[in-house]
């Protein structure tokens, strides 16, 4: 899964064309499994896809139970909407959290 | 070493972000209000000092609500599971309608102080000016660093309780004012305008850093970040009631720079003071403006707003549309009162609903305290259940007193305005209009 949405960002020309400037390193923490991931994040495109050590890694952190992981990368679930019902935790800068916000909507809007 | 110097310096950071929003120049306004109403010293000072402990109460409740929720949305996430999603909601936004009929006041302020320091345009232009300014380095994204931050708010800080105690203590050009008589309802009719001091301290559980730690960081540094605002503004506000006349503090909007010309006539000090006034209002201006428009942002995104206001700027991929429609209210706010002169109902509307609002959060503290299992609370206050309850009365005594000792306007504004965002966001969910995860 996270494969297939490493394609649809750095395929996306709307996305491409949004965050070509931006680099950051971007965790996702399953807090149900204590695991996650790493996405390394150059000039717009992701470049690395790595297991985390700790939540302590990345630049924003995503956190939140694996269902709802899931579904965000699937597109099911509004970023905007799990993180104003509290479901997901975002920590990071908050232009990194809002360019995170933009993207999203523009894969599955 | 080093890792004890960091933490001490983020904790630091913390304090500062607490008092950095409610030090404001607007809050002068408020002191204005309030010496106008007290009658004696001794009213002023108790006033003053209620108003701090029962806030430094309320934000033990934000520190354990935070402790729950890091990272969250704010108010709204608080008072959703007690008070149901609607309700939430619509606080939330009446919350955002507040702040920015604070930042109107504070662009009054900052306009009447840059009109007298440096003259050559209108007050109005000046405010025009200010805000321009802060939006655009929004909307650019310049980021001003958070150390550059703490240094401005611990100057401000400092430099009124300098100000302050040399007024109180080694200024006399007026016989000294006693302490006069004890009125309670005077005292608390104040304390509930006095509420505005603190107006927005909560931004820091809303900042969603990476370094921030919620768990403790945050609800250990309120308190102590309200506490000095509360020294200092106590200090402020005694210095205005012995050195300023009251006939001359009726027909003022920058009492701090009067203060400056009676306590050192002939001086630069009131220019001095205008300094200071203008670096608090920058300062509160960037830091309102830059967290109210991510709120705005989030609920255009979510619908709760227009969804134009998600937008964000393809170059600097920052809010600008929220930062744009944020400047454009701001300015009609400010213009309005500029043109009606009438500054005291935006700061009664702001401590009332303030007042109601942190009546709600300790609520809602009291409710979690009973719902969750200790163990999944981070920040457990001990005695939390009395405290939360006594706090709760408080807020919601202190707030209906500030409706009944207010003008109409006052009321029917924060009433109405829940109201109508109650029933607004209730037609909007049982709509389905509201509330879908795409």
């Amino acid at each position: 899964m996270l494969v297939e949405f490493r394609e649809k960002v750095n395929q996306n020309e709307k996305v491409q064309k949004l965050i070509r400037k931006w680099s950051t390193s971007v965790l996702m923490w399953s807090k149900d499994l204590n695991t996650g991931f790493v996405l390394q994040v150059e000039y717009g495109k992701i470049t690395e896809m790595k297991k985390a050590d700790s939540i302590d890694e990345g630049n924003v952190r995503v956190v939140s139970g694996t269902e709802t992981l899931l579904d965000m990368f699937r597109g099911k679930e509004n970023i905007v909407h799990l993180y104003m019902d509290g479901v997901v935790e975002t920590f990071g800068s908050e232009k990194d959290q809002i360019v995170l916000d933009a993207v999203a909507k523009i894969l599955w809007s | 070493m080093v890792l004890t110097l960091n933490r001490r310096l983020k904790f630091t950071r913390l304090v500062a972000i607490t008092m950095g929003t409610p030090l404001a120049s607007s809050v002068f306004l408020s002191i204005t209000i309030m010496v106008l109403m007290v009658g004696s010293l001794i009213n002023l000072i108790f006033s003053v000092i209620i108003s701090t402990a029962v806030v430094i109460l309320v934000s033990l409740a934000y520190g354990e609500l935070v402790s729950i929720y890091p990272s969250a949305a704010g108010n709204r996430i608080f008072l959703k599971k007690p008070m149901g999603n609607t309700l939430a909601l619509s606080l939330s936004v009446m919350w955002v309608i507040i702040i920015l009929g604070a930042a109107g006041i504070e662009a009054y302020m900052a306009g009447n102080v840059l009109g007298y320091v440096v003259g050559i345009l209108p007050p109005f232009f000046w405010s025009i000016l200010i805000l321009s300014v802060v939006v655009l380095i929004n909307i650019v994204g310049v980021e001003i660093s958070g150390n550059f931050q703490m240094f401005i708010t611990f100057f401000v800080i400092v430099s009124l309780i300098v100000v302050s105690v040399y007024s109180i203590f080694f200024v006399s050009n007026a016989p000294p004012v006693g302490f006069g008589s004890l009125n309670w309802l005077s005292v608390f009719s104040a304390s509930a305008v006095s509420i505005y001091f603190f107006i927005g301290f909560g931004r820091v559980t809303t900042l969603g850093e990476e370094a921030i730690d919620y768990r403790k960081g945050i609800p250990r540094a309120m308190p102590l970040g309200i506490f000095f605002i509360g020294i200092t503004f106590i200090l402020a506000s005694v210095a205005i009631f012995e050195r300023v006349p009251i006939s001359v503090l009726q027909n003022t909007v920058i009492p701090q720079i009067v203060l400056g010309n009676y306590i050192l006539t002939g001086t630069k000090l009131p220019i001095l003071i205008g300094i200071i006034s203008i670096v608090m209002s920058f300062s509160a201006f960037n830091a309102g403006i830059l967290g109210t428009s991510r709120l705005v942002y989030a609920l255009g995104r979510e619908g709760v707003f227009p969804k134009f206001l998600g937008n964000i700027h393809k170059r600097f991929l920052t809010p600008y549309a929220s930062l744009l429609f944020l400047y454009v209210v701001v300015m009609i706010i400010t213009a309005v009162v500029f043109f009606t002169k009438n500054y005291s109902a935006i700061v009664l509307i702001a401590a009332a609903f303030d007042s109601f609002m942190y009546a709600f959060v300790s609520y809602s503290a009291l409710w979690h305290k009973r719902k969750l299992k200790k163990q999944e609370i981070p920040f457990d206050v001990r005695g939390g259940t009395v405290i939360y309850i006594v706090i709760t009365a408080i807020f919601m005594l202190l707030g209906i007193l500030l409706l009944l000792t207010s003008t109409a306007e006052v009321a029917i504004v924060v009433i109405v305005g829940v109201f109508v965002l109650s029933l607004l966001y209730y037609y909007l969910y049982k709509s389905g209009r509201l509330g879908t995860r795409r």
